[in-house]
């Protein structure tokens, strides 16, 4: 067996005295951070992007990847305590993990979310190990079409699932494709809208914008906002979060529905752990005996969405790993952190530096064990955190994004960019304009237009090339067919509002 | 109608933004052909694709007569700018500790509940956390003060 040697190998690689280091850093600081409302995953990862420079590209990676499932992992407990999820994809958690805090169920709560959040990450690798070679296979027979179809996919999937409009998320995505824009053509060498600025000849950073947009505007949007709280400690004890015996038996289903959406909707590009959790919230509703319970306390509504953001989080390497598509800024960086090691994303990363991609894979497993330590046990430290007032938190969180920011390139000018691109989030954020298309279209817009070219070329101007390849073909109805009911959802909705502001007057 | 909303606007500044930058790109790049293009042709395109967007938001928006509340938190948009803004400034010409002190005093301004005694723990312990990972585990290049 191929798959279990590869397997073995990696274990190795990611039971190393260093490796097993930073994966505890990486979930550590991911828990934290997931706790703390108002930073999310992009926030963490950019914050520490700078620190992997230090580091060896598997141990960078491994870190990175453990603060972006660990989130997760935390988030859970600020929607379950206090109504405010951690990071976006437990927002769904709120519905019944808060009415579970009301009725004194905090402890089960979190003790459930945790078991739920391990089995969809449990389930995520598996499909992991088991799709990721087989992807492989398939990517040999990609050419520029296909690359630009998928990516065209992923940037109209991105779209159709944020908050907001579709025609709003279009817009972002577009102005996100333009910035990427910013910087040296890679064909002629031509510099385009660095208007003399010699900064941005290699293009806006990255990580300026993703901290702008994220961090900056978070921070801005939750000054005021986010108030800290108190709790009884016996609310946390061991024997407070056993569940009983119809809680267990009431969760099997969630579960496995929830981890298998997420599995889904993680391997797509654009979408993601956020739309997995709202997503399977939803069907579990629909399937539900006890509809009636939900939003007051049932447990299917914390099981699902926790087991398929996880899912979700494992799975979304399968593109980012075996295609070298980031599905989402998150990936992006990944992919980043691997790139200032000299390693080129794509099909041969799995092949070529089979160490890396089994050893990263692996350490999800040891990732997510640390996780069930960190969050069964240790909770009472984290509930501690949520105590923290956030006049004291916001400053730490604009130091370390202006330190992060700043020793990416030491660069000045990067730091006024994301002071500028905060600013522009927080006014964008307000109008309910999603700020992750626009990263997504930043972070592909320069692979869309290299695909988009390189295709013209090949076929001397005749856009019949994206519909004469079946594989580009078929991704291209799968795009047509989701922007078709992304805009009979949005016209819906809509008519809806606007007959409720009628029946208002 | 007399409410043209915040959304609304924001659509027709995308709208002139991508024209303006259309009309820039169509005078200033090379365009080239849909054989083969010039390092303008992607970027015009683009341009006109978000002109067209902010367009459509903008008569979304008139359709739909959205009514987005929107409370901007001004004190926190200029007291953390500008706090970032000293951050930038400072860190090259008088090192760490008081870009640190500028981010850290002028933004904490912006939640109005923190005494002076407290700003200064908060900036020492801050300091120190930077100091301790940035330079010492890290090590990087910041000096905590410049010329010292």
């Amino acid at each position: 067996m191929e798959l279990l040697e590869n397997a073995y190998m990696g274990l190795g690689v990611a039971l190393s005295f260093n490796n097993l280091l930073y994966c505890f850093l990486g979930v550590f600081i991911g828990t934290l951070l997931g706790v703390i409302p108002g930073i999310g995953v992009l926030a963490a990862i950019s914050m520490l992007f700078p620190v992997t420079f230090h580091l060896d590209p598997t141990a960078a990676l491994i870190m990175l990847a453990g603060i972006w499932y660990g989130t997760t992992y935390g988030g859970s407990t600020a929607s379950i305590l206090l109504n405010v999820p951690g990071s976006p994809s437990n927002a769904v958690t709120c519905l019944d993990g808060y009415p579970m805090t009301k009725q004194g169920r905090a402890g089960v709560a979190l003790f459930m979310t945790t078991v739920a959040s391990f089995f969809g990450g449990t389930l995520g690798i598996i499909l992991l190990m088991l799709f990721s070679p087989i992807i492989v296979n398939y990517a040999v027979a990609f050419g520029a079409p296909e690359y630009f179809s998928l990516m065209l996919l992923g940037l109209v999937a991105a779209c159709s699932v944020s908050d907001g409009s579709f025609v709003k998320g279009l817009l972002m995505v577009a102005v996100g494709i333009f910035l990427g824009m910013i910087g040296t053509d890679i064909y002629t060498g031509t510099p385009r809208f660095v208007f003399g600025l010699i900064e941005l000849g290699d293009g806006l950073s990255l990580i300026a914008l993703s901290m702008g947009l994220f961090g900056v505007s978070e921070v801005m949007a939750s000054i005021g906002k986010v108030s800290a709280v108190k709790f009884d400690k016996s609310l946390f004890s061991m024997s407070a979060m056993k569940p009983t015996k119809d809680e267990m038996r009431r969760s099997w289903l969630p579960m496995l529905r929830g981890g298998g959406i997420g599995a889904f909707f993680g391997a797509l590009p654009g979408t993601g752990p956020s739309l997995a959790a709202f997503v399977s919230y939803a069907i579990e509703k629909r399937v539900s005996k006890r509809k009636e319970e939900f939003g007051k306390g049932a447990i299917e509504g914390i099981m699902a969405p926790e087991s398929a953001n996880n899912s979700a989080d494992q799975t979304a390497f399968i593109p980012t790993l075996s295609l070298g598509i980031p599905g989402s800024p998150t990936m992006a960086l990944m992919l980043g952190a691997l790139m200032i090691h000299g390693i080129s994303p794509g099909p041969t990363l799995v092949t070529e530096h089979a160490d890396l991609f089994w050893g990263l894979v692996m350490s999800f497993w040891v990732g997510n064990i640390l996780l069930v330590l960190l969050n069964v046990p240790l909770i009472g430290l984290w509930v501690r955190v949520l105590t923290i007032p956030y006049h004291y938190l916001f400053p730490a969180v604009l130091m370390f994004i202006a330190i992060g920011t700043y020793s990416v390139n030491y660069s000045v000018l990067d730091i006024l960019l994301v002071t500028f691109f905060g600013l522009i989030g927080y006014v964008l954020r307000m109008q309910k304009f999603a700020m992750a298309p626009l990263i997504l279209g930043f972070v592909l817009g320069p692979l869309v237009e290299q695909h988009f070219r390189r295709s013209m070329l090949i076929s001397e101007g005749d856009f019949s090339i994206f519909i004469n390849r079946p594989i580009s073909l078929t991704i291209l109805v799968i795009t047509l067919l989701i922007s078709l009911w992304a805009i009979f959802a949005g016209v819906k909705s809509m008519r809806y509002q606007k007959t409720m502001l009628e029946r208002a007057e | 109608m007399n409410k043209f909303s915040a959304e609304g606007l924001t659509g027709v500044v995308f709208l002139v933004l991508g024209m303006g930058v259309f009309f820039y790109t169509y005078n200033e790049v090379e365009i080239g052909s849909l054989q083969e293009m010039g390092p303008g042709f992607f970027p015009a395109i683009m341009s006109i694709i978000v002109a067209i967007l902010g367009g459509c938001v903008t008569i979304g928006s008139i359709i739909k007569q959205s009514q987005l509340i929107e409370k901007y938190n001004f004190k926190a948009m200029i007291l953390v700018s500008i706090g970032l803004i000293f951050f930038a400034l400072l860190i090259e010409k008088l090192g760490l500790l008081f870009a640190i002190l500028g981010l850290v005093v002028v933004s904490s301004f912006a939640d109005s509940k923190l005494t002076i005694k407290q700003k200064i723990l908060l900036f020492l312990g801050l300091f120190l956390i930077a100091f301790l990972v940035f330079n010492v585990l890290l090590g990087m290049p910041l000096s905590a003060v410049k010329g010292a």
